[in-house]
């Protein structure tokens, strides 16, 4: 069951003849419990998206729903916003963050409490929870932002670009936590530029590109429809209908290495090395590169994604 | 978790927010607090007596008089207050009374007077003694009265000898119109004494008259032979025929210069002439202060509540650094999920912001009491209905600022823009409304222009209650005045600044 539903949503920005269109008739569905991505360059219209996706914004056109309801009829609380600039006040501690943000959904007492204290633990911040939120690291200041969107118990999450700045151990420890959160049922939507993050991270995402989502699909699914590359280092001559039978494109002889283009490199490695040693010729050393998410941005819009 | 959430608990939460992050900006709280209190020092310690008034053109003639008031000296008055009396009639000068030596000697060290008049403890016993006569004082020199002959000196400050001078001259005219007509009159008197009449038959020598030589046997005979003959030894009507003679010259003489009153004995019956103008005359009230910071100076009555009020308006820095700072973060975002209006925000960060306001002013009154010596109210008050009459001035004044920060901190996007939108506004109504240059010193036709700002109505209020005059009882309405101002500029601050956080709420991200 989709858990949120996005329907031919549009966005503006600007007034008069400077008014543009930064969100084009956005339809897509998050499932309950999913890990979604949700994928594009610098411009894209992630953010304007998010917007209105978390209740934000009003969209300009089209409609949002969240648990078969009208978003702007659910509760506030239902909805978790970790906003890719850093959502807390660097002048009170983490904990005092939490309450502050337990306190604005109603909770109080020793359930707020309760909450403070198991997010403060979850995100690996029990132990400086009295230091000022200013003087914490870039990483932890990243799982601080999480934790404050987890408070009022969402339905959903929403994590916009969450590793910007932080340094590659703290980053694993986002994901560990990302995923850990997500594998408890909470539904997650992941946005990011980062493309190799969002593959980590999401079985299904959705590729954004002037304002339009131009796929949404599983991981999978999108890589399949590139081709990876295929390289062999042979002994001997391959019989020359080969290549053809596996739909491997030549794309050069180097040094000994013959280089091949192909869908799914990694399915069609065995069947090569099988056929090709049938014909009696030796393969020494084999290499497969799948297609990323690059290409598959590129054969989408023929752009390039300008990951960073 | 999805039951609405009570109104008083999001209060509460944002409340108790906005109070940590205000209260842990302590640079901007201590600037809030320090920065008002350095101005007021250097000020109060540069700054002369005088402060917050127009120049006086007029030459002030200080006076100590120590001549007892139960001296005999004339018409039931000691002389020392026929001086006083005299300077108080001479147009064109300002008359101050000082209490004592010491302050005169205090004021003159210390350069705050060029000088000062000393009318000493044996005066008028030494102006009885003047006469014209050889056993009297005679007072006069060259340049007109020796003060030193009549128990009188002047005190001068060796750095103002010009003006010490004018203020001598002043005292030297004062003398004479006090000593000259007391000795004429007295010396006319004499005329009528029999001791004068008896030198004057003796000197009086008259011709006899032929018929009565062969009786007499001379032909000079003085006026006194003459008064004892018509007398014919009787000792009574001798003596009243001798002043029978004396009337008759005094009368001759007064007659003869009947424009001036011989008798008169002071300058005003003597010239026949009244008063045309008269001195402003002040008492001393010890407006210089005392010690390093010149506690107790009158200008502190005026400095502290300027800087008050200046600094309460500054406000606006601290808190539109924090609003932009939010609109800036992701906090903004944060609170725009929650489920907040923008009604409620704006209460939640106003009051935080109306108690730090408070606290200020209060702890600036505070201060100026404590360091500066200020008064709270005029003497005699007790000090619950002083703090009870200040009180809601300084929440007033404090309600108006918050409308202004937080109008200004609502329309910013920048910290250079909270400059713009608030700090600069600030400072230039403060500037209008006096808190920098009392509003006594504006052109009288410019002196509307502080009405038009919060600042001008919350000074009104203040210095109606902080009058630097001791004795002055402050006008309720004049207060009540000045809050109902401050009251209305806060409402429409305040509605302003709850326009603009309604559009922020509205335009979303792009806010």
């Amino acid at each position: 069951m989709a858990l949120l539903v996005a329907d031919k949503v549009g966005v503006w920005r600007g007034a008069g003849p400077g008014r543009r269109q930064v969100v084009r008739d956005v339809s897509l569905q998050v499932a309950s419990g999913e890990l979604f991505g949700l994928l594009g360059p610098n411009g894209a219209g992630k953010t304007s998206l998010l917007s209105v996706l978390s209740g934000l914004e009003v969209p300009g056109s089209g409609e949002v729903w969240l648990e078969g309801k009208p978003l702007a009829q659910t509760h506030p609380g239902r909805v978790g916003l970790a906003p890719q600039d850093l959502a807390f006040y660097g002048n009170l501690t983490g904990r005092e963050n939490l309450e502050f943000a337990g306190q604005l959904y109603g909770l109080a007492g020793a359930t707020l409490r309760d909450r403070v204290e198991r997010l403060l633990a979850s995100v690996g911040l029990a132990d400086s929870a009295g230091r000022l939120a200013n003087t914490y690291s870039g990483g932890m200041q990243r799982r601080l932002n999480m934790a404050l969107a987890l408070v009022s118990d969402p339905a959903i999450l929403f994590l916009d670009e969450p590793t910007v700045g932080v340094d590659p151990h703290s980053r694993n420890l986002l994901f560990e936590q990302i995923r850990d959160w997500n594998s408890g049922g909470l539904t997650i939507v992941y946005i990011s530029h980062y493309m190799e993050e969002v593959r980590e991270l999401c079985p299904r995402i959705a590729i954004m590109d002037h304002g339009q989502v131009v796929a949404c699909d599983r991981v999978e699914t999108l890589l399949a429809r590139e081709r990876g590359t295929l390289r062999a280092l042979l002994e001997g001559e391959i019989a020359a209908d080969l290549p053809g039978r596996l739909g491997l494109i030549p794309l050069g002889i180097q040094d000994g290495w013959a280089s091949w283009s192909c869908h799914e490199p990694d399915r069609i490695a065995p069947e090569l090395v099988r056929l090709a040693e049938q014909a009696g010729c030796r393969v020494r050393r084999l290499e497969t590169r799948p297609a990323d998410l690059q290409q598959v941005f590129l054969g989408l819009t023929g752009n390039a994604l300008r990951d960073e | 978790m999805n039951e609405p959430v009570r109104f008083e608990r999001l209060l509460s939460a944002l409340w108790s927010k906005e109070w940590r992050l205000l209260i842990r900006d302590s640079r901007s709280l201590l600037l809030l607090v320090l920065l008002p209190l350095v101005f007021i020092l250097v000020l109060g310690v540069l700054l002369g007596e005088g402060f917050g008034r127009k120049a006086d053109d007029r030459i002030r003639v200080s006076v100590v008089d120590l001549d007892p008031s139960d001296s005999q000296g004339f018409d039931g008055k000691s002389w020392g207050y026929w001086v006083r009396e005299d300077l108080r009639q001479t147009s064109d000068i300002v008359l101050e009374i000082l209490p004592d030596l010491e302050t005169a000697e205090r004021l003159v060290a210390s350069h705050r007077r060029a000088a000062v008049m000393v009318i000493g403890p044996d005066f008028s016993q030494k102006i009885q003694a003047c006469s014209f006569l050889s056993d009297g004082i005679n007072p006069f020199v060259r340049d007109g009265v020796a003060m030193d002959r009549v128990g009188v000196r002047v005190i001068k400050d060796p750095r103002q000898i010009a003006t010490a001078g004018v203020m001598e001259q002043v005292a030297q005219v004062s003398l004479l119109r006090v000593v000259l007509p007391y000795m004429i009159g007295k010396a006319f008197e004499r005329l009528s004494d029999p001791d004068f009449i008896d030198i004057l038959a003796k000197n009086v020598n008259l011709p006899v008259p032929p018929a009565l030589k062969i009786v007499l046997r001379k032909d000079v005979i003085t006026l006194s032979e003459l008064l004892a003959m018509a007398s014919a030894g009787n000792e009574d009507l001798e003596r009243s025929l001798r002043a029978k003679a004396g009337a008759g010259v005094q009368k001759s003489i007064s007659t003869q210069f009947s424009r001036y009153n011989l008798l008169g004995k002071t300058w005003a019956t003597l010239t026949r002439s009244q008063a045309t103008g008269g001195a402003t005359e002040a008492d001393y009230i010890d407006e210089g202060g005392r010690g390093l910071f010149n506690r107790g100076a009158a200008r502190y009555q005026l400095l502290v509540p300027s800087y008050t009020v200046l600094f309460s308006f500054l406000l606006v820095m601290l808190v539109g650094s924090l609003v932009v700072a939010e609109r800036r973060q992701g906090t903004w975002q944060r609170l725009r999920l929650a489920p907040l209006s923008p009604g409620l925000l704006l209460v939640g960060k106003g009051l935080p912001v109306l108690a730090i306001s408070v606290v200020q002013g209060i702890l600036l009154l505070l201060a100026g009491k404590l360091v500066f010596g200020m008064r709270w109210g005029p003497e005699g008050m007790p000090m619950a209905w002083q703090v009870a009459q200040l009180l809601p001035v300084v929440l007033c004044v404090s309600l108006a600022a918050t409308g202004l920060a937080l109008l200004a901190a609502t329309m910013a996007r920048t910290e250079l823009q909270v400059a713009l939108y608030g700090a600069l506004p600030a400072l230039v109504l403060s500037l209008l409304g006096g808190c920098v240059l009392p509003t006594e010193l504006f052109p009288e036709s410019s002196r509307w222009i502080a009405n038009c700002t919060p600042q001008g109505w919350a000074l009104l209020a203040y210095r109606e209650l902080l009058d630097p005059d001791p004795a002055s009882t402050p006008s309720m309405a004049t207060v009540g005045q000045g809050c109902l101002a401050l009251l209305g500029f806060a409402g429409v601050f305040l509605a302003g600044a709850w326009w603009n956080l309604r559009r922020l709420w509205r335009a979303g991200a792009s806010a």
